[in-house]
């Protein structure tokens, strides 16, 4: 018996000993392949089927639209599968020149009928629609030509166009196949599905003849590790070449490793505090302010290690049309915020106020209640604390049944007018700007006064963008100056990957532009 | 005992039913928008009420339950609101990697524990009994997770032994996620062995095989754990079972695409058709696992497999006395 223990003991340490010899650290980088970490399951890649990121970061190497930004710029675009564009000067009609000898990956030819079902399947799907909105059809011209046709001028068509969810498929793929379907994920961008292991991994091979050139780096392979503990150690194993947004606690120790470049992104994406302007004691501005002057935003990013961005002053980013900084900035002042509840009738002792905060369940909820309470509980606001399951959350919000609500606002540069419009019209999803009209006037240059939702009409046909800049600037500033909302933190993400990676593009989204125009620098 | 087989076959199916009644109901019960979840917080509330009503999503309960059911029984489960692929395509690809991950964990627990268990158990009071008995207990009381993050800082990071994760590296890849879940479930075979073997050492048969003058060996193996097997039987089934879609933290951390992660995706996702069939799958195997548990019952101890026998035989008799009554009459 002992015997058997020993021999199996033995056996045990040579299994060891072997795997010891063929050890994963030694991955030979030899410029062709890269491993890039994904942090969540991809689970379709059709480009109008998702709005994730683990599922875009694969849609964005396998499909092409017809426009595309130029580096990290929505609004200056450049033509992808359109050679050249042009649009007539009522802004309606739009005429794309396809490149030719674009091939799927299938090896059929994209034309004009792949473009035309490609563009009217946006207009008609749930994920695309409402960027669609002004969309009327498109003509096939010739077998390289297409005109497209909107019911009504829409300055941001072009950058709709240009978004993944307009991506150019296969008409006859996607008649045949459906969404889900392996054969269904077939574009005309670098890279195309080689293979897809279920939770594993992806991988992808370059195309030979790209319209933008042959990818120097010729297998991609996403790896999906929902752990990030295990993550950062495949990472520094060099089992992955990009580590995709990694644990606040292990930036520090990863940054000052010389082998590794950190990428720190804002992302666009702001958390907000918005305040019932309708009824109730919120619609009292002088409440509004007081909660816009307590809130202590150092504090809120120091409890979330201080990986937050709290410069921020309005529900909208740099990326974002409209984005200005001439508004009031709200700075945190218990005093000034106590004053503004004394204007309002209440104190700190006897007539103290009581509000209730509708959040939905997440971990990072608890914290941030904490911290507003104990803000708050300053001036003389008791806060309870409504937590409630994400759809729940949503219904209350939609509805506009509460006093405060927690709200994120994620940006799409590309749907910068339908972002506008959701934020601030008075049908919009998001409305936070639901004020007495009267109060929300603005002197235009032509000398008329105008509602939100006039100025966000004429912003929409307005196709010079300083000047619908101008507007969206406009409606921003009214609407911080009845502070019908408290802007709190935009959420950071950092990226790291191998130093020898040259040409790594971020676009404003966070996401990789194009894996394509990555190379490797070894040295000798 | 064919009999006994086939009735506890054909109650299967009830079981599932009302499994699949429940589970529907409660995924019914929870507040949900599917239509939301896919489209995200920026999308219109059009859009994401056209996209409920395109997944079926607004039809009443009943109307519901009763399509899934009656795809079900020609084997169509649905696709998933998220993939839009078949979840029945989905669980095919990952079932196996959970069944791989649950029998070589369950492989090394049983070698390692009931040898254990045994060992200590025969070995009452000694040096061997107790530092048996405090590993096990050391072990059992290590969290999974914990573990887990243990093994792989050791052997992946510090040693580069094993990957950090993932499927794509042969039988290295399951070194880690197999040790993880095998070291826990071995102490505990090894708690349930030890016990269930002094149960049955101080019974009155075990000390008549001693006097017969039955070598030590053949007393504890031959009479003493042959009684005792089933305790470990019993154990090793519910594990299975348990194992089936109890894997989630080794699998979230291994990046092991199992059924685990997937019946935890889409319960949060509100996933219902993958949910659904996840769950009826766990459910099933659970049932047939419990179903071959009773047949080793039966192997393993004969009055066991008696008493179905005389369970049939009186079945058989009354049916026979009703027939004769009748006929009498």
């Amino acid at each position: 018996m002992k015997k058997k223990l020993i021999a199996l003991l033995l056996a045990v340490v040579l299994v060891c000993t072997l795997a010891a010899c063929d050890g994963t650290s030694g991955r030979e980088i030899t410029g062709e392949e890269i491993v890039i970490h994904l942090n969540n399951t991809v689970q379709v890649l059709d480009p109008l089927s998702t709005s994730a990121v683990a599922d875009l970061f694969v849609i964005y190497q396998i499909f092409d639209s017809l426009l595309e930004p130029t580096d990290e710029d929505y609004y200056n675009l450049r033509g992808s599968l359109a050679e050249t564009w042009s649009v007539t000067p009522d802004g309606l009609t739009y005429t794309f020149n396809l490149r030719q000898g674009v091939l799927f990956h299938n090896g059929d030819e994209m034309t004009s009928e792949d473009v035309k079902f490609s563009i009217d399947r946006c207009a008609t799907s749930a994920l695309g629609a409402a960027a669609y909105s002004a969309y009327a059809g498109t003509e096939i011209v010739d077998k390289y030509t297409v005109k497209i046709y909107l019911k009504y001028a829409d300055a941001s068509f072009p950058s709709v166009l240009a978004s993944y969810n307009s991506s150019i498929v296969n008409k006859k793929i996607m008649e045949t196949y459906k969404v889900g379907d392996r054969e269904a994920i077939c574009g005309t961008g670098a890279y195309k599905l080689s293979s897809w292991e279920e939770g594993g991994d992806i991988v992808l091979e370059a195309t030979e003849s790209y319209h933008f050139g042959v990818p120097s780096i010729k297998r991609v392979i996403f790896r999906q590790i929902v752990d990030l503990n295990a993550a950062t150690i495949a990472f520094e194993n060099g089992e992955i070449d990009m580590f995709n947004f990694p644990q606040v606690a292990d930036l520090a120790e990863l940054r000052v490793n010389e082998k590794w470049t950190a990428v720190d992104i804002t992302k666009p994406m702001v958390n907000y505090i918005a305040m019932q302007n309708q009824h109730g004691p919120t619609a009292d501005i002088n409440v509004r302010k007081a909660i816009a002057h307590a809130l202590d935003r150092t504090m809120l990013s120091a409890v979330y290690g201080g990986y937050y961005d709290t410069d921020v002053t309005l529900i909208s980013d740099p990326t974002m049309e409209g984005w200005t900084t001439d508004v009031e900035k709200y700075a945190f002042n218990v005093e000034l915020a106590k004053q503004y509840m004394a204007t309002a009738g209440y104190n700190t002792t006897d007539k103290r106020l009581a509000l209730t905060i509708v959040v939905p369940v997440a971990d990072t909820m608890e914290a941030l209640c904490t911290v507003l309470q104990s803000n708050l509980r300053e001036i003389g606001i008791d806060l309870t604390v409504n937590s409630m399951e994400g759809a729940a959350w949503h219904e209350k919000v939609v509805s506009r049944e509460y006093e405060l609500a927690f709200m994120q606002m994620s940006y799409l540069p590309w749907l910068s007018t339908l972002m506008n419009f959701m934020m601030y019209r008075s049908d919009g999803y998001y409305n936070v700007s639901d004020l007495p009209s009267n109060t929300l006037t603005v002197a235009l240059p032509d000398g008329t006064a105008a509602t939100i939702d006039d100025i966000l009409n004429w912003a929409f046909g307005t196709y010079d963008y300083n000047t619908r800049n101008w507007f969206y600037q406009e409606v921003n500033k009214i609407v911080n100056q009845q502070c019908a909302y408290v802007p709190m933190t935009y959420d950071k993400q950092t990226s790291l990957y191998d130093a020898r990676l040259e040409n790594v593009h971020f676009d404003v989204s966070n996401l990789i532009s194009k894996v394509y125009r990555i190379d490797w620098v070894l040295g000798d | 005992m064919v009999r006994y087989l086939i009735r506890r076959l054909l109650l299967i199916i009830p079981t599932l039913l009302i499994i699949s009644f429940l589970v529907f109901l409660l995924m019914y019960l929870t507040p949900s928008n599917p239509g939301r979840t896919i489209l995200g917080v920026g999308a219109s509330q059009e859009s994401v009420d056209q996209l409920n009503e395109e997944l079926g999503f607004n039809d009443p309960f009943f109307v519901r339950y009763f399509n899934f059911l009656w795809d079900a029984v020609r084997g169509d489960f649905g696709e998933s609101y998220f993939t839009r692929k078949p979840v029945i395509d989905t669980i095919a690809a990952r079932l196996p990697k959970t069944l791989t991950l649950t029998f070589f964990s369950l492989l090394i627990a049983v070698g390692v524990g009931v040898p254990m268990g045994i060992l200590s158990a025969v070995k009452q009071h000694t040096a061997i009994d107790s530092a048996c008995s405090v590993t096990a207990i050391l072990l059992s009381a290590l969290p999974q997770f914990w573990l887990g993050l243990m093994l792989l800082l050791v052997f992946s990071r510090q040693l580069q032994w094993f990957p950090s994760g993932g499927v794509n590296d042969g039988w290295r890849s399951w070194v880690l996620p197999v040790l993880c879940i095998a070291i826990t479930y071995a102490a505990s075979f090894m708690r349930y062995t030890r016990t269930a073997l002094l149960d049955t050492i101080g019974e009155d048969y075990v000390r008549t095989a001693r006097s017969k003058g039955c070598s030590e060996r053949t007393v504890i193996f031959g009479h003493a754990f042959r009684n005792a097997q089933l305790t470990v039987v019993t154990v090793l089934g519910m594990n299975v079972g348990y194992l089936m879609g109890g894997t989630i933290i080794v699998e979230n951390t291994f990046t092991i695409p199992g059924l685990g992660m997937m019946v935890l995706t889409a319960i949060r996702n509100k996933d219902v058709p993958e949910a659904m069939c996840s769950i009826l799958t766990i459910a099933l195997i659970f049932l047939v696992v419990m179903l071959i548990v009773d047949i080793l019952y039966a192997i393993i101890d004969p009055r066991i497999r008696s008493l179905y026998d005389s369970a049939v035989r009186k079945r058989r008799n009354k049916l026979s006395k009703k027939e004769a009554k009748d006929s009498a009459a």
